[in-house]
Parts: C-alpha cells; structure tokens; sequence
C-alpha cells in the first residue's frame, strides 16, 4: 500500500506544492478582485449564494481534487509508455480516471442546474465577449485591416464561443469546467483583465493620436 | 528468439493487419512502412496495449509474458521531475520482487548509454526534443527487456540528434530484439540489420538489409533532367548531384529496361528496394 501510494505521488510531488499556491492566490485574491468588478449588487449577491452553497461547493472541490489528483500520471504523452508497463498501480489509476470520466458528466448537470453559481458562467461570457470586442479593438489598431480582423474577430465570437465555451459541450467534455472552476477558468480571467488594461492603454495612445478608425 | 506468430487486427470490417508471422532474434530491426500502414498498430498489439484479433507472440517458442521495453510515437516526460527521477520511476514500476537488479545502477547504465549522464539533475521540462526522445529510449532499456520496440525515434529531430539516437543504437544491438519502426528508409539503413516492410496490414518483406536493397539491383537509373523531363511517366525517386549536373534517379518496374539511351543503371540502396517493392506491389 506504502508502494503504490508512492508510486502515485511521486510524479506528483512539485505539481500538488504548485497547484496548492495557486489555488490560494486565485480563491483569495482573484476573486474577490473580479467581484470588485462587477456591481455591488451583483457582487453581493453571488457572495451570499455563494456562502449559501459553499459547503456544498467545498465538499464537492474536494472529491474533485481526490480524482484530480490521480491526473497526472494520465497526461496524455507519459501515459502509453507507463501503461506498457502494465502495472497494477497503473492500470488502477487508468480505471479510475475511466470512473471519474463517466461520473462526471451526471456531476456536471446536477452541479449547473442546481446550484446558482452558474451565474458567473454568464459574467464569465459577457467579460469574454468584451474582451474580445476590444481584442478586435487592438489588432485593428496594430494592422489596420477592419475587414480582415472583423472577420476573424466574428468567426471567433459565432463559431468558437457556442461550441468551445458554453457549457453545453463542457458537459461533453468532461475535465474542463471543473479544472476550470477551480483554477484555470480564474487564471483566464486574470489574462482577460490584462488584456483589457493594455487594450486601456492602447486606446488612450491612439485616441490621443486621433486617427483611431 | 521472440516470434510472432499471424497477428491479426480489424477495426469492423477494414483488416489493419493482416497475419503477420515473424520470427526476431537479437538483431535490429528495421519495421518499415508507409503512413497508415499498421506499424503502430502491431506495436500496440505485442506490448499488449491493444487486443488482436487473432495471433501469438511467443518468447522461446513458449507462449509467456514478455518484458517489453516500449518507445511510444509520443514520448513525453514528467516535466517537474528530473531525468534520473524519471527513469527512477519507471524503474520503480518495472522493478520486481527478486529481480536481483540493482535499480539504481541500472538507471545509471541507461542514463550513460544514452548519454544523458550529464543532464541527469535536470528537469525534463527544459530538456530539448532530442533529449526528450533518448530519455524515452532510456525508460525503454531500463531491466534488460525481452525485446525493445522503439515507434519512430527518430521523429522530429535535427540531423545532430539523429546522430546521438543512431550512436545510441549501436550501443544496444546485439543483446536482445531491437525493432524500430520508421517510414524513412535512411534511418533503418543507418541502424539495423534486418527489415520487415508492412504494407496494407501485410507483411510484404523480411529479410536482411541488403536483400531488400538488393530487389531494385537493375531496376534503379540515373539519366540527365532534360531527358526525364521529355520522358513523361518515369517514376522518379530522387535527384543526384554529379559534377555540377543534375541527374535523375528513376525506378522502372521491368528488369534492365533502361529508360533512356543515357541512362546508367546504379546500385540501389534500401530505401530504392523499398521503394521498389511498393511499387511493385501496387502494379
């Protein structure tokens, strides 16, 4: 038992210390910050549900991060050469993963229909479309080709954002959401509210040039 | 002497492979193939990553589990881990009650034949592509296995690296099965000494090197560009540089048919026999 669960943390060791950190940084400065942005009302309002549902939450993050834990070792490049191996460790951690992908997607409509923290999927989107209105922005400021990046900006906003952000095809593609929810999903938002600092800085450069379109 | 005796494999009705029976003793192989054709797909089935649908692999003619050291196509690494961390792993996931191997030395032996000695505290995460590769083929000769199968290690290097993998190679031949599977043909000819060429999920060739070569003996010419160009349907399979002129390589099906009043016959080389068989086989 000692072995096997060596054998699991091993590859594990700097991530769990790394992720840790990161997840600190997110749910205790992050957050609270993007909240800052929206309107009090709203802030207010998705702090108490969630506070409302927050051991619900946190009891779930937790059999979340157990599975997220055996991941890893799945990575999908160092996963053919140790499943050759054959070993019992390994093809448990294979089954389980296996497990965890077909519970999840059940876990994913439960989580979106039931709990009101969906809400911040929607703020999430509408600070996504925004930024990539002002991405748009800044790249017809950088190559001045309205034509070109509208149409670029436009394939993005119709074909990208309904098959690869919604949540639909997130309950399709198990993984995503919840990693998200947990880190990347905020980390993301972060580059999104630098993006838009410097889309700020750019806009007051050319506004200041006044040739801006 | 590891035999694999007709592995067969279908997805529905498409057979990928075809009965393939071969017998490799402790030579190097070369597994050679087009795009497609079911190299993989065997290597999967004898390292038992897959199921056939029909067929053995025996090891001394008994039906027993093989240790198999197995170089997948996509090699990655752990990257937070170092190299000697790494194989350290993989050890500890190969490592058997009483084996009576020295772990630690092992990992060591493989990190020399790899020479990777010297990078053995760094991270794989800042280990080039190259290195990346020979790491993988140290995690794949870690305990003496039965056989070793390598899936295109020579994928995506430079020419320097190419060097290092071949010399790698060397280093390895002779003590058990060694088959690499590639579809450039100048690699093979570099490394090993015999061939198996699948195509279509069939076993079309296996023999030494210079056999298959030896298939296009009067089948391979070289004639002047201008020539070839007022020639249409030669099937040309390469250009050689001669004195500042350039001469084009062709291949004719037919025996000393030569293609033009200028042309000289040349002596082939593995990649003209391949080439040749396939041609042949699609005619």
């Amino acid at each position: 038992m000692k072995r096997a669960f060596r054998l699991i943390i091993y590859p594990r060791k700097q991530i769990l210390a790394r992720q840790g950190v990161c997840v600190v940084i997110v749910y205790a400065v992050l957050m609270p910050y993007l909240m800052r942005l929206l309107s009090l009302n709203d802030a207010m309002m998705i702090a108490r549900e969630a506070f409302k549902y927050s051991q619900l939450l946190l009891a779930f993050l937790t059999v979340w991060s157990v599975f997220h834990f055996f991941l890893p070792v799945y990575q999908p490049r160092v996963r053919e050469a140790l499943q050759a191996l054959h070993h019992p460790v390994v093809t448990c951690i294979l089954e389980l993963t296996a497990i965890q992908q077909i519970l999840c997607i059940p876990v994913y409509v439960w989580f979106y229909v039931n709990l009101p923290l969906y809400r911040m999927i929607i703020w999430i989107l509408i600070f996504q479309s925004f930024w990539l209105s002002l991405a748009c922005a800044c790249l017809l400021y950088l190559f001045r080709s309205p034509t070109g990046i509208a149409a670029v900006g436009l394939i993005y906003i119709c074909i990208a954002i309904p098959f690869a952000e919604s949540t639909i095809p997130l309950l399709l593609r198990p993984g995503r959401l919840l990693d998200g929810f947990q880190m990347n999903y905020w980390m993301t938002q972060g580059g999104l509210l630098i993006a838009m600092i410097v889309f700020l800085a750019c806009y007051n450069h050319v506004y200041r040039r006044r040739h801006f379109f | 002497m590891v035999t694999l005796n007709a592995i067969t494999k279908r997805y529905g009705k498409t057979v990928v492979l075809d009965n393939i029976s071969c017998e490799l003793d402790s030579s190097t192989y070369g597994l050679l193939g087009p795009n497609g054709a079911g190299k993989t797909t065997l290597f999967r089935i004898v390292t038992d990553l897959i199921s056939s649908n029909g067929g053995t692999v025996m090891m001394d003619g008994k039906k027993q589990k093989l240790q198999i050291g197995y170089l997948p196509q996509k090699f990655g690494a752990f990257r937070t881990l170092t190299a000697r961390e790494q194989l350290f792993y993989f050890a500890k996931l190969k490592q058997q009650k009483n084996d009576g191997i020295d772990w630690e030395e092992e990992v060591d032996r493989a990190l020399e034949l790899t020479h990777l000695t010297e990078k053995r505290d760094v991270k794989c995460g800042k280990l080039s592509g190259g290195m990346v590769r020979r790491l993988g083929i140290a995690q794949a000769i870690l305990g003496k296995p039965d056989l070793i199968l390598l899936d295109e290690p020579t994928v995506g290097l430079d020419i320097e690296e190419r060097i290092r993998l071949k010399e790698v190679l060397e280093k390895l031949r002779g003590q058990q099965p060694i088959v690499i599977s590639s579809h450039i043909a100048e690699d093979i000819e570099a490394t090993c000494q015999k061939v198996l060429v699948i195509n279509k999920g069939c076993l079309i060739f296996s023999g030494a090197t210079e056999e298959l070569s030896g298939l296009a003996a009067n089948h391979v010419w070289k004639m002047p560009e201008q020539a070839y160009r007022q020639q249409p349907g030669l099937n040309q399979i390469g250009y050689i540089e001669e004195n500042g002129n350039r001469l084009v390589k062709v291949l004719c099906i037919k025996e000393n048919e030569s293609p033009h009043e200028n042309a000289v016959a040349l002596a082939p080389r593995l990649e003209d026999g391949y080439v040749y068989l396939l041609e042949r086989e699609r005619v």
